[in-house]
């Protein structure tokens, strides 16, 4: 608690303008907790048995524990010995095991089935039993507390779960409809428990992070990128560029000294030379990261008698991120009350409030298209100009013209603006339940979610970004500067919000009678989700007393040095919203008989206001059915060592709604550069557009062996996709590219196996949990629409490339065939013969036929292993995770903009062949000017930068120690790979291929760092 | 104890109750639409909407880039075509094969038919607009409008993609006449008479409908419509056609700009502001090849001998470099839309094939009074026949570059004993030639397209 408090001065110090905010926190806090102190002070103490200590957010523990856990779909809780479906169930203590500031990574590695894909950088796309869908959003639906969560899935602290479950077949389509056809994560939050004396848990850590390793991808060396600019300048390349004397574009620094035609020769080389020396990757290194810190606080109070359950608490993050400039900080509060008002009518509250705050300093990013060998700064640290958007010698002269100083300093640019979004998000729902008699009750849900998240954009006058746009929409009239952009700082403000109501009714029916036993659930739901956004823009604004000057935002103004534009196209002003409405009716139920057999079947109806289609496609309807049959309960069972033995199936429909597929033609409204009211069209329409079906069984077997020295499910399942929508390219005289439609039939099949043993028991305990999936996909059919045609999309690096009979994300390429020994000019074939014709290659593909097939871009083995042991109060755990059977495309050059600003798009450059002889140990073509597209296309595409991506990985290892009801740990996270099938050292995992960040300075994906943590978790 | 179970039993039951009354039974509340922004287009105010189109979907734009970096109106140097993409090269030297393999778009085709989705897009909800005496008007020049731009996009894709219209027109291939939305039915090309017929067809309905004049000029409108008519019966050679239009329009529209009161400003300025006086429709040129308004393109050398020390044009529409800078958009891009200046060119052109030297010569001369320093230029008289004609020519060339109208008048021309025109060019000791009527006047159809449709592609 005192830590709490030196935190919050702290907090309240440097953030003067949240003070109040966390003095009203700390207070409601403190009023609650009086609250339910008080509460406990006044009621007797429960004559249950009390709890017998620990809680098991303190202590990591057995995982698996099949026979006590209760999984919630959401709708439900069915203790798990009553699903017959497929189900994922993860504790608190499993959660716990990883340090994160959000919820979903702590997922990683631990649920078979469930893949981070974070080849693309950003946020990692999810998904569960590989692709069921070709959709753009492939992503499962994450339910919080019964509803799926509209918010910011990081506005929740992990302290406060209690759960995740992980719905992975029909089951889950038929519970929570359409949007669960990839799946549902349903999170649970802690909730207080019934005859529990208060319990007061505290956690805290803090993770230390490297800095990430600017020297992963690889680029052209600041020696060669100059000797290639000085060849091209002998070419002649930069001559318009230097002769440009109307725009000014970006000549490189190297060329500047070469042009110069004031130094000498000697002068000239020696300036070179130095410059050669310099790496911006070690200026980017020191100026731009630091070593992350992350601190995490969380507090905790749980309790309950037979009246009043409650659970409060109380997070804290704090995000020092490893960019300079970038922070994250969080405050979560959370309170929840149940009350039992009556014996036969309980009451459930929950009052969710987290506010966070970011800030980023995105000066990195427009480094983008530096030059390897800029410099950031001097000898003396310095600040120095680098190049960008305009050439170095006109923005030198700026000042003397008149016009502000137009330098682009990176180092000087933070402080010169201000890059916030701040997100409040409140949560409120409530439960209400009442028995009725003869095993019937009936319970009403209602959530209301809001959030509103401010972003904030402030570019001081200093900022790089004012002077630029003041000085081009300046013009000089009769020796009088004239700023049609006013002085001062420019602010962009965009605001959105987000307002969800859910509401759910439910009658549910519970009885055992005799043999059998009944559980029925039945109701409807409906759900409105409404967002709007507001953007605004505000031009001369002075932060300290917050006057603005208004502008002429229509009016087209010459640009110096060229060019016209309106002030328009700076400012953010507009209006966006976006309403989502649907209502469902579902029947959920269960036929349970003798205690062994297992009948269940699962209905549901949706409805949702989708925009451009007709009127039936707006309701889908959705089923499951599903058996179990507990073998081990039958009385001719009699195997002793398998005191485990069940067997579960489950069959039904996924479906999905589309909301870019449309049968109508539909347009966007917007404002033209005339200020006339334009309309855009939306996709081509299609009339014939019928919804995805996808028909999922699931056939699983639970066994444990004795005294559960070994637990283990095996899940096997079947997938047809029917009728699967999707964006195909289309003949383009339609008047569109692409076309969104029904195209495909795809199957899928796969295993999930999970495994625990506890391997030693006693002093020295050990405990193993296995993970394995396998996940394929073939696209059986191709529907022909006459106009839809082959396009060999996946060479691009986009999209999909679907062949019959092949995976939906294939891996193809053009047969290689070496490098010619006179040119180094790659070689294909062509008709069966060696050629380098490389247009003629490439026409002659007429479908992924003629193509290389490699396999899939997508793992189709995956899972961890993770080894637990521990010797009286101390535990070590680590997990090793593997994805394997799958392949990538390694960056060795990219075709658009090779030669453009910034480095050169030829990382392989350095291992290029360049005299015959060099084809024996090298593979990288010579590089040529002029660039022939075709030659650069068919290399980049070729079989030989085809790799393999399996690897495996040692993801984090955990050592804690344990004393009473205190535990301390040291957490080791991204620990690196141990094995990879590639000899390149590339992380397949983070691995982009995209041909614009190719070589690029600033790379797009890095993997993250290793994080160090330590932290205590203390309970009493 | 019983009376507050009941009650409570209400209090649940009530609002549930509620939510399944005010949800299912009321069919509105599903219909309501998600995307603020977005409609179904079904007034006349999204039809207008529609056709207003600049930002994404550009519905004015003439994409014809590629015929006008392959037109001989400028040079560049090899060293700096090196430095361009191969696909300039390629136009740049009438290269039998354009693209450089990957299917990568071609906006000359893509982005026309773009065009042509919007019109009929137009064209289809229109029609179940009832048409009555409040929105005649409005309804009309929706109609006129849609039909214009569809037109125009029609014949951009043809005088890039199909051989010059000529008496063979019945059994050369046009291009695909897409007349509805539905992405369905399979593009065929029909024949040059059909594209050509529908194009005319189309603009004649179209002048028939719109406003004499545009709201803005980036809107169709009657003059407009005349104006095409104009351009696309004299790239048909259907002179006497082309001269009623264009005599049409400049009823309309007469004003010529006296160069005179043009400033020539800054070497690196643009003197012509855009929606100027003598812009009849404004459209920009895209997209843009080799970029020969910069330093880069240079105007041809004997082009440039063509204008005499007293042509205001030579400082107006050139940099020092003899870099083109007399856009009518005001900017660097290439303006591509209807003039005055060319509408008097084509009624001369017109006039004198007809016979008519007189008012040929009186149209010239009007053009070039404005054209001139003042009191610098002496008017042309007495001239007919071939030598006037010629002249014309010559003068269509030195007003008209730039506006990718050049590679039109090869084609045609070129058909025409005695104005035929070998283009030559010379890269590092290299001889690239271009015989009158070659078939690489036709551009190829881009390779998805034909890999999609199957439809015969150009022999070059």
């Amino acid at each position: 608690m005192k830590q709490k408090l030196r935190l919050g001065e702290c907090y309240a110090l440097t953030k003067h303008k949240l003070k109040h905010h966390y003095i009203r926190y700390i207070s409601l806090l403190a009023v609650l907790t009086s609250m339910c102190l008080y509460a406990r002070a006044q009621r007797p103490e429960p004559s249950g048995p009390v709890s017998s200590g620990i809680d098991t957010t303190t202590i990591t523990r057995d995982t698996i524990a099949i026979e006590e856990v209760e999984i919630n779909t959401g709708y439900q809780r069915i203790p798990k010995e009553r699903a017959t479906g497929s189900f994922v169930f993860v504790d608190s203590a499993l959660l716990n095991r990883a340090v994160s500031t959000d919820i979903i990574s702590r997922l990683k590695g631990v649920i078979p089935s469930l893949l981070f894909d974070e080849r693309a950088g950003g946020e990692p796309k999810l998904s569960i039993r590989g692709r069921s869908t070709i959709f753009a959003n492939a992503d499962p639906l994450i339910v919080v507390d019964n509803f799926p969560y509209e918010g910011d899935i990081r506005n929740i602290n992990p302290n406060d779960v209690e759960s995740v479950s992980i719905l992975r077949d029909a089951a889950a389509a038929s519970i929570w409809g359409v949007r669960a056809g990839n799946g549902v994560i349903v999170i649970t939050t802690k909730k207080g428990k019934a005859g529990q004396p208060l319990q007061v848990s505290f956690s805290g850590n803090v993770t230390v992070g490297e800095k990430p390793d600017q020297y992963y991808l690889p680029r052209i060396s600041s020696a060669d990128q100059i000797d290639v600019e000085e060849f091209l300048f002998q070419q002649g390349y930069y001559k318009s560029n230097l002769n440009n004397a109307t725009s000014f574009p970006v000549v490189p620094p190297a060329v500047e000294i070469l042009a110069d035609n004031t130094l000498s020769e000697l002068e000239k080389r020696a300036r070179l030379d130095d410059l050669k020396q310099q790496d911006i990757r070690k200026d980017i290194d020191r100026y731009f990261y630091r070593t992350g810190i992350n601190q995490q606080y969380s507090l905790s109070l749980r309790g309950g008698n037979e009246y009043h359950r409650y659970f409060f608490s109380a997070g804290h993050d704090n995000v020092r991120s490893n960019t300079v400039g970038d922070r994250y900080q969080r405050i979560n509060l959370n309170a929840q009350n149940t009350f039992t008002l009556f014996p036969k009518l309980e009451l459930g509250v929950g009052l969710h409030f987290a506010q966070s705050g970011r800030r980023a300093d995105n000066s990195l990013a427009s480094l983008a298209a530096a030059y390897p060998y800029e410099r950031l700064a001097d000898k003396d640290g310095n600040p120095l100009p680098v190049t960008q958007g305009l050439r170095m010698a006109f923005v030198e002269n700026a000042e003397s013209n008149g016009r502000l100083d137009w330098h682009y300093i990176p180092l000087e640019e933070s402080a010169h603006r201000d890059n916030s979004t701040g997100l409040n998000h409140y949560r409120a729902n409530a439960r209400l339940r009442y028995a009725l008699p003869a095993g019937l009750a009936i319970e009403g849900y209602y959530q209301y979610e809001k959030q509103r998240a401010m972003d904030e954009r402030l570019y001081r006058q200093g900022s790089y970004y004012v002077r630029n746009w003041v000085n081009r929409f300046a013009s000089l009239h009769n020796g009088e500067m004239e700023y049609n952009l006013p002085l001062g700082a420019i602010l962009h403000r965009m605001e959105r919000n987000l307002e969800t109501h859910n509401a759910r009714g439910l009658l549910t029916y519970q009885r055992s009678a005799g043999v059998g036993e009944w559980n029925l659930l039945g109701g409807f739901e409906v759900r409105e989700a409404k967002t709007k956004g507001f953007g605004s823009s505000y031009f001369g604004y002075n932060p300290d007393n917050g006057t603005t000057t208004s502008v002429n935002l229509d009016s087209s103004y010459v640009q110096y040095p060229s060019g016209r534009q309106r002030i328009s196209v700076l400012s953010d002003q507009g209006v966006s919203g976006y309403l989502e409405r649907s209502r469902s009716m579902f029947f959920n139920g269960s036929y349970r008989y003798l205690g062994r057999y297992i009948l269940s079947a699962s209905a549901r109806i949706d409805q949702t206001n989708l925009f451009g289609v007709k009127a039936n496609q707006r309701t889908v309807p959705l089923w499951s059915a599903g058996a179990k049959w507990d073998i081990n309960r039958e009385t001719f069972y009699g195997i002793d060592w398998l005191p485990l033995l069940t067997l579960r199936s489950s069959y039904g429909f996924n479906g999905n709604f589309d909301e870019t597929a449309k049968a109508y033609v539909t347009a966007t409204y917007g404002v033209n550069q005339y200020r006339l009211r334009e309309a855009r069209l939306g996709s081509l329409p299609n009339p014939q557009l019928s919804g995805e079906r996808t028909a999922v069984l699931n056939i699983g077997v639970d066994f444990g062996l004795g005294n559960g020295v070994l637990t283990g499910r095996v899940d096997h399942y079947r997938r047809w996709g029917r009728n699967l929508i999707a964006t195909r390219p289309i003949d383009p005289t339609t008047g569109r590219s692409t076309f969104r439609g029904n195209v495909a039939h795809m199957n899928g099949w796969g295993w999930d196996v999970e495994v625990s043993s506890r391997n030693l028991k006693g002093k020295v305990d050990w405990s193993t949990s296995f993970l394995f999936s396998y996940s394929r996909d073939k696209v059986i059919k191709l529907m022909e629409t006459g106009t839809s045609y082959f396009n060999d999309a996946s060479l691009l690096g986009r999209a999909y490339a679907a062949a019959e009979g092949k995976p939906l994300f294939g891996v193809y390429s053009y047969r290689w065939a070496g490098l010619d020994p006179e040119t180094g000019d790659p070689l294909g074939y062509l008709d069966g013969e060696v050629s380098n014709d490389y247009r003629a290659i490439q026409g002659s593909i007429q479908s992924v036929e003629d193509l290389v097939y490699h396999g899939t871009y997508v793992p189709v083995i995956s899972g961890g292993l993770r080894n637990e042991v521990s010797y009286g109060n101390v535990s070590l755990s680590f997990n090793i995770t593997y994805k394997l059977d799958y392949f990538f495309r390694r960056a060795s050059i990219a075709s658009a903009g090779m030669l453009g600003a910034g480095a050169l798009k030829f990382p392989d450059y350095a291992n290029r062949w360049q005299q015959p002889g060099d084809e024996l140990h090298t593979q990288v073509p010579s590089f040529v000017y002029p660039v022939p597209t075709a030659r650069v296309n068919f290399y980049q595409n070729s079989a030989v930068l085809i790799e393999k991506g399996d690897h495996i990985r040692l993801q984090d290892v955990r050592l804690g120690y344990t004393y009473r009801r205190m535990q301390a740990f040291v957490y080791a996270n991204n620990l690196g790979i141990i094995w990879r099938a590639n000899k390149h050292g590339i992380d397949p995992d983070f691995n982009s291929n995209d041909a614009a960040t190719t070589g690029s300075i600033v790379s797009a994906v890095i993997p993250p760092p290793r994080t160090i943590a330590i932290g205590v978790q203390v309970s009493f | 104890m019983k009376r507050k179970t009941i009650n409570i039993r209400h209090f649940i039951l009530v609002p549930i109750v509620y939510i399944a009354v005010a949800t299912s039974c009321e069919k509105g509340w599903l219909e309501t639409k998600r995307d603020l922004n977005s409609v179904l287009p079904q007034s006349l105010d999204d039809l207008e909407a529609l056709l207003n189109s600049y930002g994404t979907d550009p519905i004015a734009h003439e994409y014809v880039g590629m015929i006008s970096a392959s037109d001989d109106d400028f040079y560049v140097e090899s060293e700096q075509l090196k430095a361009y993409e191969e696909k300039n090269f390629n136009l740049y030297t009438w290269a039998p094969t354009i693209y450089p393999g990957a299917d990568a778009p071609v906006s000359e085709w893509d982005n026309s038919y773009v065009q042509v989705l919007y019109a009929n897009v137009v064209l289809e909800k229109l029609a179940l607009i009832a048409r009555g005496a409040g929105n005649a008007d409005r309804w009309d020049n929706i109609k006129g409008g849609a039909l214009f731009f569809r037109a125009k996009a029609f014949y951009n894709v043809a005088r890039c993609f199909t051989p010059p219209y000529d008496i063979d027109a019945t059994t050369a291939l046009g291009i695909p006449l897409r007349l509805t939305s539905d992405p369905n039915p399979v593009s065929k090309r029909a024949s040059l008479m059909e594209t050509y017929d529908q194009i005319t067809g189309d603009l004649k309905q179209a002048a028939a409908l719109l406003t004499l004049t545009p709201n803005t000029k980036i809107n169709a409108s009657k003059q407009a419509a005349y104006g095409m008519l104009a351009r696309v019966y004299l790239s048909m050679r259907e002179y006497e056609k082309a001269g009623l239009y264009a005599d049409s329009c400049l009823r309309i529209h007469p004003t010529l700009i006296d160069y005179n009161t043009v400033l020539p400003g800054a070497d690196n300025s643009y003197p012509f502001t855009e929606f100027n006086d003598e812009v009849i429709f404004h459209s920009y040129l895209m997209p843009l090849y080799l970029a020969p308004h910069v330093s880069i393109g240079k105007a041809d050398t004997m082009l440039f001998t063509f204008y005499d020390a007293h042509d205001l044009r030579k400082t107006l529409f050139f940099r020092a470099s003899t870099g083109f800078r007399g856009n009518y958009t005001g900017t660097a891009f290439k303006f591509g839309g209807l003039a005055t200046d060319e509408m008097l060119l084509i009624r001369a052109e017109c006039r004198v094939r007809a016979g008519n030297s007189e008012e040929a010569l009186d149209d010239l001369n009007r053009l070039l009074r404005h054209r001139y320093m003042d009191g610098r230029f002496s008017p042309y008289v007495g001239l007919q026949g071939d030598e006037l004609l010629k002249l014309i020519l010559k003068e269509r060339r030195k007003e008209l570059l730039h506006r990718g109208l050049r590679w039109d008048d090869l084609r045609r021309l070129n058909q025409e004993a005695g104005y035929e025109t070998t283009l030559v060019r010379v890269l590092d000791g290299v001889r690239y030639e271009l015989p009158p009527n070659d078939p690489r006047y036709t551009l190829p159809i881009p390779d998805e397209v034909i890999k999609a449709t199957g439809m015969p592609q150009n022999i070059r």
